[in-house]
């Protein structure tokens, strides 16, 4: 009888330990303007999800390589492996837009660094870029993520 | 994001205007190509565009809020870039049912201008994630 509760009691302990809900934070962040402009909309960030995210940065010109707009995408997930695809796109007619596709995987983290080469000249409009990025972990979980951002370059 | 617009800001401000909390006509003319410029400054009149600065060595200047836009001095938190699509956060599976995977894919705007281009993206990355419902509640409600 004792044995049976002490594995009952260990099995409880571990579910809770794994359980990703149960180390979920309930922290209220703010965000954005409401909309009387005040900025006094909040979240609850346990509602985020279970510390397991992908990321796609806003496209920038690059600092260390000259000439070059590029963009960092992320993928984060302690103790499992993980995938990150990221499509760089400069913006234009279907058929000529121009598009470039990396893929990185790692332990916890993946990170991807992607970049295309200037095109923006003085006096023309920016030019639209678009990141598209598919994040996966091994257990099977996926996300998507996007951002885009009209740069002069 | 209109080019007129994007070209007088400087390098590392983030402005999105959120043509959700516009009236239906206004909304209709930034998806119209050609049309869609004129959308932008009324939207502007109207305190839809806000600005975030890319990192925390960026300073925007004070003035551009004469424009009409709303500044933040602080980048973008972890939930505005969930909601603008650039963060997501791995959930279970959700199934995809007609109302809430299909009819949104359906009704999502046509790419043909920029801000149909971006809506289109960020609402195709909230329905493939299963987080469509939240927002559509803190954006387009």
């Amino acid at each position: 009888m004792n044995k049976i509760t002490l594995i009952c009691l260990l099995q409880a302990v571990i579910l809770i330990l794994v359980s990703p809900i149960a180390s979920a934070e309930v922290i209220r962040v703010p965000y954005g303007v409401d909309s009387s402009g005040s900025g006094s909309r909040t979240f609850e960030t346990s509602k985020l999800g279970n510390g397991c995210d992908g990321r796609s940065d806003y496209p920038h010109i690059s600092t260390h390589v000259p000439n070059t707009v590029n963009v960092t995408a992320s993928t984060t997930c302690n103790g499992v492996q993980v995938t990150v695809e990221t499509t760089l796109s400069r913006n234009g007619w279907f058929i000529f837009r121009e598009s470039v596709t990396k893929k990185s995987s790692g332990l916890s983290k993946a990170v991807v660094n992607v970049s295309l080469p200037c095109k923006w000249k003085i006096g023309e409009p920016p030019i639209e870029y678009i990141v598209s990025s598919f994040h996966r972990e091994s257990r099977g979980a996926t996300a998507r993520t996007s951002s885009h951002r009209s740069i002069q370059c | 994001m209109s080019r007129n617009y994007t070209s007088s800001l400087p390098d590392g401000a983030i402005a999105r205007i959120n043509f959700n909390r516009s009236p239906a006509w206004l909304r209709l003319l930034s998806l119209t190509p050609m049309a869609d410029s004129l959308a932008y400054s009324i939207a502007l009149d109207r305190g839809l565009g806000e600005i975030w600065p890319q990192d925390h060595e960026v300073e925007i200047e004070k003035s551009l809020s004469d424009l009409g836009w709303a500044i933040h001095e602080k980048p973008m938190s972890d939930y505005e870039l969930f909601l603008e699509g650039a963060v997501a956060y791995f959930r279970p599976r959700t199934s995809k049912t007609i109302k809430s995977y299909w009819l949104p894919k359906v009704f999502s705007p046509l790419p043909l201008t920029s801000w149909g281009r971006e809506e289109r993206s960020r609402r195709f990355v909230h329905i493939s994630n299963g987080t469509y419902t939240e927002y559509k509640k803190q954006r387009m409600s």
